[in-house]
């Protein structure tokens, strides 16, 4: 087992190298100029070509991007074009925030996905299920700016439970959580459903059933086990997807992660800050896939026995 | 079955719907939010700024938090006039071309390090290399210590705009021993100003604490704390003024003011800034280059609809090529009248035909296309077809600059005339932000004059005299100059934003 995992994260240094090249060449590709966007429409044509000199953006672009992955391989993300700060130093102060909101958001997603998506199919073609797949329908079509700022109507300026703004404390990750974790919880419940579905027509629950278990017992211990494989993969793609949605509620409800990072410097065109922010979503999104994959050895003991 | 199920939807529907109607209604029956404190002031704010230091960044956002902090020789008053800081007293030697300022005794730093001449020269042979702010350091040289409180420095000739660049951030003075340990002035942001530097949560907020040993005593902080918090959404802004858990919002969103001026919580404070805004057309590209063109599509164009749609009433038509509010405001000739009629008449002077015009309009937010959508309709009635693109801002910036357009809707801020006609119309800007690319020998010579006559009443002559070359030749086609929207809680006192959108926070207080 161990062997694997280190297997697995010895190979995420190609990927992130990959995703780095990648990245460069996008950017590098992309029009507008950083310089300008830096220094804006007052600035001399001196301190313009000043700058660009400065900044090694005259030079060519896998010239630019050798001198990155080599300082990147000495612990170095750069300077951020915009702040002149360490990328490290800036990462380091909005990865915390974009975990705490992922965190919240996957709790509140799992806390109301698994129950929607078993009652959905053990009560198929109810009224229940209706509704439970109609909430479902609705987490995957509102869109999330815009559902952040129902949430901010409501519970800050109407009943004034959260604050409107910020990360200060726990409740300032409520209404986010929410609203991202909305958002999750659809596509989770949507797969658990029609997993469950599956799994409850198969033969050995009839035969558990048949041997008198009592139909709760058969959900919990034989069905949902086996139903949660399916489930745990659209989890780990939601975390994914999740990180994408970080970008606009961390927007909206003014908290200082990655996303909003990540965005300000793609306006800005900061390519060392905008490549260090791509490249912790690329990390997070390995070590999920990494969980992931480890989580079917402890769900299905036939996943644990290839692993050793 | 099935119609229990249907029910089901309907009461989730009718859930949903509630909620979304309880959240348009009357701001009257929102909670009132946190009760105030008299210690604290929190302002809202879109931009975070990059830097804390002074002359590392040159952005408007980063200005507010160095009004904070620093201090400079000179500082911009409500008429936007420059007016002494640090400086006690001060001569011009015309001979010689030699400024000489006098320190006040006593200022301190926040480190409690006395600030003397060595300072001065330091920061200002230390702004001079910095390209952020290089637009602001080129006006003064051979800065020199004559003693502990005096210095000299001299200028190319007389210089009408020497004491406005020493009032920009970027020549705010620092402590030479930060300069001398090449301290990143960032994390370390020492000055002299009315507020220290407590700490900031990178994306979230910055705090500062009023500084008691701040020099001058009449314009000491009457508020204890200040928090700088960043929200970037302006929805979001609204709402946490309403909710009462900001004090004061920077910029608020044209589209939130018909909300708030109905909220007897808050003042919403509306400002014609000087920030021009227009179509800029590239006189480099026929037809472009034939003014009778230019004026034809000047008297198009219908600038109230223009601020209606675009800025949702917010602001107030242009009357020349220049920002009116500024010395030297001229509207002679500027022919910007609403007339189909008379640009047609213009049209006929050109004998081309309108309908092969090219004219792409580039755009970088929602704002500018909404304007270029009327624009638009305008310039069907005379018969030319024009286009909207929309560019992020990195690219328009970048493409406007290297000239590669017909036409854009952008602007120019800045708080004094001679840097706003140097920047716009100066030749030696073409490449960077002489954007209509106009190379006028004469509007040159006049500009240079201008910032040489350091006489305000003379000044101003000349100044009067470019604009009337400028309205003549009609280089662009000036729109509007919006409003600086701000917004407090009722009882915040003595706010106060000039036409430049600056305000003095060490001077508000709580009405209690």
């Amino acid at each position: 087992m161990w062997k694997y995992i280190l297997k697995r994260i010895v190979a995420m240094i190609p990927v992130l190298i990959g995703v780095t090249l990648i990245v460069y060449f996008i950017l590098s590709l992309a029009p507008g100029d950083p310089v300008r966007a830096m220094l804006g429409e007052q600035s001399t044509p001196e301190a313009y070509e000043e700058m660009r000199e400065a900044l090694g953006l005259n030079d060519p672009v896998i010239v630019q991007w050798g001198r990155y992955i080599l300082n990147l391989f000495r612990g170095d993300f750069g300077i951020s074009y915009k702040t002149k700060t360490n990328v490290a130093v800036e990462l380091a102060a909005r990865i915390p925030s974009t975990l705490t909101l992922s965190f919240f958001a996957t709790t509140i997603a799992i806390i109301f996905a698994l129950p929607l998506g078993i009652i959905a199919a053990v009560k198929q073609n109810t009224w229940i299920d209706g509704i439970s797949m109609f909430i479902s329908l609705l987490g995957v079509s509102i869109p999330i700016f815009w559902f952040g700022l129902l949430l901010l109507q409501f519970f800050c300026l109407k009943l004034g439970w959260f604050p409107a703004s910020g990360a200060d404390t726990w409740l300032h990750y409520v209404m986010p959580g929410m609203a991202l974790g909305f958002h999750c919880m659809a596509s989770i419940a949507r797969i658990t459903r029609s997993s469950m579905l599956e799994v409850i027509r198969q033969d050995y629950i009839r035969t558990a059933r048949s041997k008198g278990l009592s139909y709760n017992k058969v959900i919990r211990k034989h069905a949902l086990k086996n139903a949660l494989i399916p489930t745990i993969t659209v989890t780990g793609l939601q975390i994914g997807s999740l990180l994408a949605g970080s970008v606009l509620t961390e927007t909206v409800f003014g908290i200082p992660g990655i996303g909003r990072l990540m965005i300000q410097s793609i306006q800005g065109l900061d390519y060392p800050m905008v490549l260090g922010c791509i490249l912790v979503f690329t990390l997070m999104f390995s070590i999920v896939n990494l969980i992931v994959d480890l989580l079917y050895a402890f769900v299905d003991p036939r996943i644990k026995a290839q692993y050793s | 079955m099935k119609k229990v199920q249907l029910i089901g939807l309907v009461l989730l529907i009718a859930m949903f719907a509630s909620i979304a109607v309880s959240c348009t209604g009357n701001a009257a029956n929102t909670k009132s939010g946190p009760a105030i404190d008299y210690d604290t002031v929190v302002i809202a704010t879109a931009d975070e700024t990059p830097s804390l230091g002074t002359a590392t960044h040159n952005a408007v956002a980063g200005d507010y938090v160095n009004k904070l902090t620093h201090n400079g020789l000179f500082r911009l008053d409500k008429e936007l006039n420059p007016q002494p800081d640090l400086v006690a007293s001060y001569d011009f030697d015309e001979n010689s071309y030699t400024w000489t300022f006098k320190l006040h005794p006593g200022i301190k730093f926040h480190d409690g390090s006395d600030l003397t001449a060595d300072d001065v020269v330091a920061t200002l042979n230390y702004t001079k290399t910095m390209p952020d702010i290089a637009t602001y350091t080129t006006s003064y040289d051979n800065v020199t210590k004559v003693d502990e409180l005096t210095i000299t420095l001299t200028t190319d000739g007389p210089s009408a705009s020497l004491l406005y660049d020493l009032a920009h951030h970027g020549n705010y003075i620092i402590p030479k021993e930060l300069i001398d340990q090449d301290a990143d002035m960032s994390a370390n942001p020492i000055g002299a100003g009315p507020y220290k530097f407590v700490s900031w949560d990178r994306g979230e907020k910055i705090t500062f604490v009023a500084f008691e040993d701040y020099f001058d005593k009449e314009r000491a902080p009457k508020i204890k704390n200040i928090i700088w918090r960043i929200i970037p959404e302006g929805s979001s802004r609204t709402i946490a003024i309403e909710s009462g858990e900001v004090d004061y919002i920077i910029e608020l969103d044209s589209t939130a003011v018909k909300t708030l001026d109905a909220n007897e919580n808050v003042t919403v404070m509306k400002i014609p800034s000087v920030s021009h805004n227009w179509l800029c057309i590239n006189n480099e590209v026929p037809p472009f280059d034939n003014v009778n063109v230019r004026r034809a599509i000047n008297c198009a164009i219908n600038r109230a609809d223009i601020i209606e749609v675009a800025l949702n009433g917010a602001g107030v038509p242009a009357t020349a090529q220049t920002p009116a509010g500024m010395l030297g405001e001229n509207p002679d000739n500027f022919g910007g009248e609403y007339d189909v009629e008379k640009a047609k008449e213009y049209m006929a002077k050109w004998g081309g035909d309108p309908s092969t015009i090219k004219l792409e309009m580039i755009c970088s937010n929602d704002t500018k296309r909404r304007a270029a959508e009327v624009i638009q309709s305008n310039l069907k009635e005379i018969g030319i077809e024009a286009g909207i693109v929309s560019l992020d801002l990195a690219t328009y910036l970048s493409e406007t600059a290297a000239g590669n357009f017909t036409g854009f809707i952008g602007g120019y801020t800045s708080n004094e005339m001679m840097s706003f006609l140097k920047g716009v119309y100066h030749s030696s800007n073409i490449g960077s932000s002489n954007k209509t690319r106009t190379a006028n020998p004469e509007v040159d010579r006049l500009i240079e004059l201008a910032s040489k006559t350091v006489d305000q009443k003379e000044r101003e002559k000349v100044l009067m005299e470019v604009t009337k070359v400028l309205n003549d030749n009609c280089y662009q086609i000036p729109i509007y100059q919006d409003y600086t929207l701000s917004v407090h809680k009722k009882d915040l006192d003595n706010t106060f934003i000039t036409s430049g959108g600056t305000f003095f926070a060490q001077e508000w207080s709580w009405k209690k």
